[in-house]
């Protein structure tokens, strides 16, 4: 038998990785959606290019969304608008202080870091326990079964992770500790009810196997 | 250098929550088992996992309260989409024992049928997408 962390260390572990994920990197803390970009890769890289040309090229840009409003406009910009741009610094009337912004997705080759990177943790958590390569489990063997049944548990399972997730708009990661955490209406909707699914289909199981 | 500075942080925040997961035993067929059945059935009660997430949940909404109030974190409202995917979700979950980050954490600790569950998430990701777009579904505004 394995021994884990008690809950109070848990706790505040993960709380603490939520909210520096935004801290940190300024964007909410989630794995399915990063997941998710791997099923489309070259559409995901296609994305990626058209956000470096964004935020690179944007006075060449701005130069050519210029002229194009030139020649709508039959002529040359007038003054208040060609002077507007670069003048509004500063003096512009501001609310409250504002907060941070969320930043930009990062290009997928971080995203990949990412997930290698939550990988690693597991192999180094497993190392330290010495328990790398250890199996499903014996309640796995008992309430699924083993060999083709198990393999096909997990593909099904995880296809059902994979759908039902992106249809819901996050994970245990990106709506249970981000958007709980914030108390978003979405998910906390898609936390009680993925909780609550979970249940009925684990007492199902336990139910079927005794 | 901007691009080498991503990395870093996302490394680390990866290594962490990996290790996190790992250790709370939440890549583990049998612990998410008794999260979800509270030990009810055979065994002695567990609210060891149920306990750290509700206790994860209320630190992070002081978290965010103290650190990140004014901050644009964009919003999760109640889609269409939101009972029925959350309801696959979780019978996903409780049938393969793996959130998305457990399915990685269960290859890095080395067991390697989790690739097949991360073989089933993608398939069922790529599948939503398709069918996303098939169907003219909205896409959600932030990736997560």
């Amino acid at each position: 038998m394995t021994t884990y962390w008690p809950w109070w260390t848990v706790a505040p572990a993960l709380a603490a990785l939520t909210v520096g994920h935004w801290i940190l990197v300024r964007r909410p803390l989630g794995v399915s959606g990063v997941l998710a970009r791997f099923s489309r890769v070259r559409e995901e890289l296609a994305f990626d290019r058209g956000t470096a040309v964004m935020q690179a090229g944007s006075p060449a840009l701005e130069a050519a969304m210029a002229a194009a409003a030139a020649e709508f406009l039959g002529g040359p910009l007038p003054d208040s608008l060609a002077a507007e741009a670069p003048a509004e610094t500063g003096s512009a009337p501001q609310a409250a202080p504002a907060g941070r912004e969320c930043a930009p997705t990062p290009p997928l080759s971080a995203h990949l870091t990412f997930l290698v990177a939550v990988a690693a943790g597991g192999f180094l958590a497993a190392l330290s326990r010495g328990t790398f390569g250890a199996g499903t489990g014996d309640a796995f063997a008992r309430l699924i079964g083993s060999g083709p049944v198990a393999l096909a548990a997990l593909a099904g399972g995880g296809a059902l992770v994979g759908f039902g997730t992106a249809l819901c708009g996050g994970c245990s990661a990106g709506h249970g500790l981000t958007g709980c955490g914030r108390l978003m209406p979405g998910s906390l909707l898609s936390t009680g009810v993925f909780f609550a699914a979970a249940a009925a289909v684990s007492l199902l199981l336990g139910g079927l196997a005794s | 250098m901007k691009n080498l500075d991503t990395h870093a942080r996302m490394a680390a925040l990866g290594l962490g929550l990996g290790f996190v997961v790992s250790a709370a035993g939440l890549a583990d067929w049998g612990e998410i088992h008794r999260m979800f059945t509270l030990g009810l059935q055979g065994g002695p009660r567990d609210f060891r996992l149920i306990l750290a997430f509700g206790g994860a949940v209320a630190l992070a909404v002081a978290g965010f309260l103290l650190l990140a109030r004014r901050d644009a974190l964009p919003p999760k409202p109640i889609r269409p989409g939101t009972i029925p995917g959350a309801v696959l979700f979780g019978a996903g979950w409780a049938v393969a024992g793996a959130c998305p980050a457990a399915a990685l954490v269960q290859i890095g600790e080395g067991k390697s049928a989790a690739f097949v569950t991360l073989g089933g998430m993608l398939a069922g990701a790529w599948l939503h997408d398709r069918m996303r777009k098939r169907f003219h579904w909205a896409r959600h505004s932030c990736i997560d």
